[in-house]
């Protein structure tokens, strides 16, 4: 069995020292066939490309990036919703190819989900009541005769995520739902099995400003009060800012950048983390026509027919001759810190 | 900057303009606007909440009501001084395309997927009555920065950015004075969305029309508009200079929205405290100001009356004098 004793939550920044990590993900790798012929696949692409990632017990780790950079794959990946083409994945010092049968039961109750679009992933047809009770018996935490205990389980959960009155949301419906009280009942439902690690993907993206902000305090404190790690899948840099304690930057399948907020915010080192920055609009008009742009050229290429090389280096205002001819490694520039760019030192003392 | 009501020249003027939609047993009101003006050569934002009422009133203008149920029940909309409610739909089709452009913001379920780019913009010169069309398409794709062969592919074959600069020419063909932009960037991604609006606001510059652009995302208002409307249930409840309203908002709403705006700025890990409550259902509106029961400083007043629009403003009681 693995081991359930409890970790602390600090950062490894701030102690200096190991933490031991929940979940890790090395060389993680997905592959998609494509063009399918009557002898088989002839050709795939690779959506996640040999990402390693570690995650901490209690943290926000924010994974960013444009659409098809292989951000909701990764997710998909550690939730066991898509097959590994390559790498491994080890949850609490155990790896995923030697679990056993219990062990996945686990890991399954212990590694949650809540997706972006709460009207797909409800079903119209069930009510609250019976949407998180089939959580809660799934799980194998309770049992369906326990009819009174799995109801005051619901009422502390709908608390929870605050949704107050609970009886009123009980026998509702998920079409009688406001946006922002459906992901409740999302985010419900996947604390339900008492998770530690929850995939969030665009849990907020769906919605409006002020109930985003809403949703996202109550995440924040169920993190608190509950000890869970976040795995925050986000094109948004704006909320990744507000939310996250680590960013890891996605472009095209790889990890780019990978360090504390406050460092890849404050400096970016690889050019295409420098201009997500910049090129998002800041709500302050005065800031954001001072402020110098970095208008990117072109869109993100096809996963089918990569670059050569780095893969960013067709769009780089940095790109030198060396970026077409070899890709860069995922190096740690300093502790916590890591970039893939063969200019990572010298941006770094810009 | 000059207030939005000094000007001289608007290129449009709409009063009193109330819209309906019928649903079963009742007549909801999603925009019912007293004043709105779009001074020459400049760009106007309209920002609101999802269910404010935005797009509704840009159908409004252009009568593009996706559904019968919804028509314009009252008011005047002055385009050019000529109030085009009173236009036939013969005349009002010649405006649409040719002298007001639209920008949407899903451009893959705009564009018909069997028909190649240029025909379908050779459709819209054709019903306008323009010649010279080869020429005038190739010169529209290099100003949004396209290849010229764009024309000769068909639009699942596009990128979503590059279908968007492919909506811009079908908005600017016809040299139109009014653009009405419905949230041009928000299905796309960051770098692309910083790609477009630079390209809205240098073709703006360059051809001088008034540009209507309509989003909830404030950083994108921040970053091209001249003036902004603020938009709550339908009802506008602040105007003003882009500076004035994000440097001193006045109105608890727009104060609230800006507070609770995601700036990047700031103390990383830490969720402004947002307005609380949300946008009500147009069928179940509150009593008095629409927006009280949310607002952190309501009075007994606003529980009973609602509030006129004071100084050409702000709709707030707190401004009575």
């Amino acid at each position: 069995m693995i081991s359930m004793e409890a970790v602390e939550t600090k950062q490894p920044e701030e102690t200096g020292e190991e933490l031991e990590e929940l979940i890790e993900l090395k060389g993680v790798t997905k592959k998609f066939p494509y063009d399918r012929s009557f002898f088989g696949y002839k050709q795939s692409l690779t959506a996640v490309n040999d990402i390693t990632l570690k995650i901490y017990p209690g943290e926000t780790l924010a994974l960013v990036g444009e659409s098809g950079c292989g951000k909701t794959t990764t997710g998909r990946l550690i939730l066991d919703l898509e097959e590994l083409s390559g790498g491994q994945i080890t949850y609490k010092g155990k790896v995923r190819d030697d679990f056993t049968a219990e062990d996945w039961q686990q890991y399954r109750q212990e590694v949650q989900v809540i997706f972006q679009d709460s009207n797909s992933s409800l079903n119209p047809r069930k009510t609250v009541k019976s949407i998180i009770r089939s959580a809660l018996i799934c799980s194998g935490l309770y049992r369906r005769k326990d009819k009174e205990k799995i109801s005051a389980r619901i009422i502390e959960l709908l608390n929870d995520v605050g949704l107050r009155p609970p009886e009123k949301f009980m026998s509702k419906y998920p079409n009688e739902l406001s946006g922002g009280q459906r992901q409740r009942i999302g985010i419900a439902r996947a604390l339900a099995t008492e998770p530690e690690l929850v995939v969030a993907d665009e849990p907020v993206s769906a919605l409006d400003v002020s109930v985003k902000s809403q949703v996202l305090a109550t995440l924040q404190k169920l993190q608190q009060e509950k000890n869970l790690a976040y795995l925050f899948i986000s094109h948004e840099l704006t909320i990744v800012h507000s939310v996250a304690d680590r960013i890891a930057v996605m472009y095209l399948g790889k990890i780019v950048e990978l360090g504390t907020n406050k460092n890849v915010f404050e400096k970016a080192i690889h050019p295409y983390t420098e201009s997500l920055i910049s090129a998002t609009p800041i709500p302050n008009p005065r800031e954001t026509r001072e402020k110098e742009r970095i208008i990117l050229k072109g869109s993100v290429p096809s996963p089918k027919n990569p670059p050569r090389g780095c893969y960013f280096h067709p769009r780089c205002f940095y790109a030198k001759d060396i970026c077409n001819e070899k890709a860069p490694e995922l190096e740690t520039i300093f502790p916590g810190h890591q970039v893939a760019c063969h200019f990572a030192r010298e941006r770094m003392e810009r | 900057m000059k207030k939005i009501d000094a000007y001289d020249d608007y290129i449009l003027k709409i009063k009193d303009l109330v819209t309906e939609i019928k649903i079963p047993g009742q007549i909801i009101k999603p925009v019912e606007i007293e004043n709105f003006l779009i001074p020459e050569g400049k760009i106007v934002g309209l920002a609101g909440e999802s269910g404010s009422g935005k797009t509704m009133t840009a159908y409004s203008i252009l009568d593009l009501f996706p559904t019968t149920a919804a028509r314009v029940r009252e008011g005047q909309i002055l385009f050019k001084d000529k109030d085009l409610r009173g236009l036939s739909g013969n005349s009002l089709r010649k405006i649409r395309g040719q002298e007001i452009g639209m920008v949407f913001q899903d451009f893959s379920k705009i564009f018909n997927p069997v028909i190649k780019i240029g025909k379908q913009l050779k459709e819209e010169l054709t019903a306008h009555g323009i010649k010279n069309q080869q020429e005038r398409i190739a010169r529209a794709l290099d100003e949004v920065g396209l290849a010229r062969d764009v024309a000769d592919r068909y639009p699942h074959g596009l990128s979503g950015g590059m279908l968007q600069r492919v909506g811009i020419v079908a908005a600017l063909i016809c040299n139109p004075s009014l653009v009405i932009a419905d949230e041009p960037t928000t299905a796309l991604d960051v770098t692309i969305q910083a790609q477009i609006l630079d390209l809205l606001k240098d073709l703006q510059a360059e051809k001088d029309f008034s540009l209507l652009l309509i989003t909830h995302d404030l950083g994108v208002i921040a970053d091209i508009c001249d003036y902004v409307y603020i938009m709550y249930t339908g009802k506008i409840v602040e105007v003003g200079d882009v500076y004035e309203i994000y440097e001193a908002p006045k109105h608890p709403y727009t104060k609230g929205l800006l507070k609770g705006a995601f700036s990047m700025q700031g103390e990383e890990k830490s969720i402004k405290r947002p307005i609380k409550g949300s946008i009500p259902s147009l069928s179940e509106l509150p009593q008095g100001c629409r927006f009280h029961p949310r607002c952190p400083e309501v009075m007994e007043r606003c529980r009973e009356q609602e509030p006129p629009f004071f100084n050409q403003e702000v709709a707030c009681w707190l401004y009575e004098n």
